[in-house]
This record gives C-alpha cells, sequence and structure tokens, in this order.
C-alpha cells in the first residue's frame, strides 16, 4: 500500500454512484466515481486533493470514426482522451481515510460535448482516475474501467 | 452528431470546413464516505 491508494473506478448512474453501470445511452445521465483510501497518519498529510477523470478511446485513426476535434484557428487533431480535474478537500481526520469522489454529467453527451467523430457515441471506451495530494508528492493511479457508449435512437 | 460534422478527421480535413472547437460542458463535483451501508446520494455538490 501507497499513501493515496485508488481502490477503484467505475461509471455510474449519478443517482447511484455505488453500482458500476458499464452501459450508456447518450441521453441518459453519467458519472465518474474514483475510490479512494489514504494510508497516512496525521499530521503529516494535508486535505487538499486534485482528482483527475479521464475518458479513453483505445481507437486512433484518422481514416476511422475514431474521436477528433476541432481547435481554433480551423486545425483538427484527433483526441483519444476527455481529461476532467478538480481540486478538493478531504478533512480524513473527521470524516475516515476511505472515500470517493466523482464527477457527473446529465446526459453522456454531455461529457464528450468537445468530441466530434462517428462514433463518439458509439463504441467500447474506458474511464480512468489519478488522485494527487496538493503540498506533498503522494499519488494514486486506477486501472481502466471498460464501458460502453450507445447513440440515443 | 450535426449534419456539417464529418464522421472522420480524415473527411474533415477534405471537406475544407471551418468548424469551432466544441464547446465543454460543466460537470458536478463531489465527495462522499466510501460505500455507506445504506443508500444514500451523494453529498457536498460543487458545479465546475
Amino acid at each position: 500500500m501507497s499513501e493515496v491508494n485508488i481502490l477503484g473506478v467505475w461509471s455510474a448512474d449519478p443517482a447511484d454512484i455505488f453500482t458500476p453501470k458499464p452501459v450508456f445511452v447518450s441521453s441518459e445521465p453519467f458519472a465518474i466515481v474514483i475510490e479512494v483510501n489514504l494510508d497516512v497518519d496525521p499530521p503529516f498529510f494535508s486535505n487538499s486533493l486534485t482528482a483527475t477523470w479521464i475518458m479513453g478511446t483505445p481507437r486512433i485513426d484518422p481514416y476511422t470514426t475514431s474521436w477528433y476535434t476541432v481547435l481554433d484557428g480551423g486545425d483538427a487533431s484527433l483526441m483519444p482522451t476527455v481529461v476532467f480535474d478538480w481540486d478538493f478537500s478531504w478533512d480524513y481526520r473527521k470524516r475516515g481515510k476511505n472515500f470517493v469522489v466523482w464527477i457527473s454529467f446529465d446526459h453522456y453527451s454531455d461529457a464528450v460535448s468537445q468530441i466530434l467523430g462517428g462514433e463518439k457515441f458509439d463504441g467500447l471506451f474506458y474511464v480512468m482516475g489519478t488522485i494527487e495530494s496538493r503540498g506533498e508528492y503522494y499519488f494514486g493511479v486506477s486501472d481502466k474501467y471498460w464501458y460502453r457508449a450507445i447513440p440515443a435512437s | 452528431m450535426a449534419e456539417h460534422e464529418s464522421k472522420t478527421l480524415i473527411e474533415h480535413l477534405k471537406s475544407g470546413r471551418k468548424v469551432e472547437l466544441p464547446p465543454r460542458k460543466p460537470g458536478n463535483f463531489g465527495t462522499t464516505e466510501s460505500r455507506p451501508t445504506k443508500p444514500s446520494q451523494p453529498a457536498d455538490k460543487e458545479r465546475g
């Protein structure tokens, strides 16, 4: 065990974040949950953490319907990940060393709003999570959790 | 997918269309204690 351990990451319905959900229609609510364990002792650890959620596609090929985006000025680029981060505090002395940190969207389509490409809502993708302590060198990294996106009919 | 969007990057490049960077939609962030013994709503929401 290291100081910051990620016990799991999964996609979920925001109304039921503790139940992993591997299939989403693009119009459905969507969340990514990171489960964290802090294996630390006071007072050597700050409460300041940064969570990063990574959505990724394994298919990166300009001749297929892979994710891409258009940059200012009109340039376009393949875009294999969508990344969100959040600085937050977790007072583990009062609230315990095990917690989850999550990001949610009203619709799956909102999470990939910057993405273009034919398989934007159609394919197998993954989510990952990382946690960094701000002020120390501790960090944790998750494995990949795979999910399927389906276009709304 | 909007009608003007190309399905592949190559199609987009060949089209010569000028498309603006699609806007990013904000998410909601939150934390809560791990795996409560009974279901509960997530706490400490923040719009980001």
